[in-house]
């Protein structure tokens, strides 16, 4: 008996300190880790959405709240030390799942540039809308204001023919992030 | 303390019991990470990391360590060990840890850890298990490089990346795939057979 207690305090011991260096490893290095996820990730597509800057947008990046639950990550470009626009993501439903599409927008609330991140759209159906310069380039100028839906449903946006579903959902997303624009503002700026 | 045995445990690592060669242990990382030197070289890194913490902490725990339940004590220190390399090369060498991707935590059930915790760090004193474990674990390294070093240059005509090869050279795209590993690393084990046949 007396063994089978020492056998169980000793195994204990050692899950509970792994546990313990574990969780302050995962605490030190979580930050770095988000970091090159979304270098991998993120960085091509800020590139894209940006005509031109000098900062790196993922490391500054800023968190934003939305709402109680909602937290996004804000990238903000800069140039010569001074904010030219903020990117983050809007989420729009497709025909494979969510489409995420990062949206450049420079500080009047207009539309720098528009790049699809993630999405399980149809190949050769629905990343005819993803891939297409021409379609995501409609949203450049636009931006508060603008009737950010396709032109079948009375708004700006001409869809790519034979990938509706994916042009619905593009502009969905670029719309959803439209509307947060002025809380993500002035959360960024401070108003 | 005795520097020569010190000495002894440390180089038997590196050729006499040179770990995927002699024993034939721990071949998947070898056959699987050695498509190019850094891979190669990284993971050897990795598994010596783990090889030493691993030892040390066994050895400096033996006594505490009741018999029964050795190999679930070894196996949670190993893990642990692993689990921080994991989260270690993600936070700062992110392309080496897309590369090796899920032999990383597989270091967890590879043989030569727990083989050493079992064979060796279990049984001596810490300063001889830091010397086997880095002795093991350089050995590994070195195994893996030169693998990988024979793979890339005449599987892709580079070495780090760099292109190395006359302009006309034709790679040897077999050596990169897995069945490419298997001739390689046959071809090594009976060049040391060969020479370690005159040893004896």
């Amino acid at each position: 008996m007396r063994d089978i207690v020492k056998l169980i305090v000793v195994l204990t011991a050692f899950c509970v300190a792994s546990a313990f260096s574990l969780a302050f490893v995962r605490q030190a290095t979580k930050e770095r880790i988000e970091y090159q996820k979304l270098k991998i990730l993120v960085a091509p597509a800020v590139k894209a959405v940006f005509p031109a800057f000098d900062n790196d947008p993922i490391l500054e990046r800023v968190k934003v709240k939305l709402s109680e639950k909602e937290i996004i990550n804000v990238f903000p470009a800069k140039k010569g030390g001074s904010l030219i626009g903020i990117a983050y993501e809007g989420i729009g439903s497709g025909h494979g799942g969510d489409v995420e599409v990062l949206v450049g927008i420079d500080l009047d609330g207009k539309i720098l540039g528009v790049k699809v991140v993630k999405h399980g759209e149809t190949p050769g159906i629905g990343t005819k809308a993803t891939d297409s310069k021409e379609f995501l380039d409609q949203f450049k100028g636009k931006g508060v204001g603008s009737k950010l839906t396709l032109t079948a449903a009375g708004g700006e946006i001409e869809a790519v023919s034979g990938a509706t579903e994916t042009s619905t959902a593009i502009t969905e997303a670029v719309r959803k992030a439209i509307e947060v624009f002025p809380k993500v503002k002035e959360q960024v700026i401070g108003g | 303390m005795d520097g020569s045995r010190l000495v002894k445990e440390f180089t038997k690592g590196l050729w006499k019991e040179i770990p995927p060669f002699r024993f034939v242990l721990g071949l998947c990382p070898t056959l699987a990470c050695t498509t190019t030197v850094r891979d190669g070289f990284g993971m050897g890194l990795c598994l010596t990391f783990v090889l030493v913490c691993s030892n040390i902490l066994i050895s400096l725990l033996r006594k505490v360590i009741p018999s029964q339940v050795r190999i679930p004590c070894f196996i949670v220190v190993v893990a642990t060990f692993v689990i921080i390399v994991e989260l270690v090369t993600q936070a700062y060498f992110y392309s080496l840890y897309m590369a090796l991707g899920i032999f990383i935590p597989l270091i967890v059930v590879n043989c030569i850890p727990l083989g050493r915790a079992e064979a060796f760090a279990s049984k001596n004193e810490v300063i001889y298990s830091l010397a086997d474990g880095l002795g093991m674990g350089l050995g590994f390294t070195c195994s893996l490089t030169a693998l990988a070093i024979f793979r890339e240059v005449f599987g892709k005509g580079t070495f780090l990346y760099h292109h190395i090869m006359w302009s006309g050279f034709e790679p040897f795209a077999f050596l990169q795939k897995p069945p490419g590993a298997f001739v390689c690393l046959g071809l090594m084990l009976g060049i040391m057979n060969l020479i370690g046949s005159g040893e004896k």
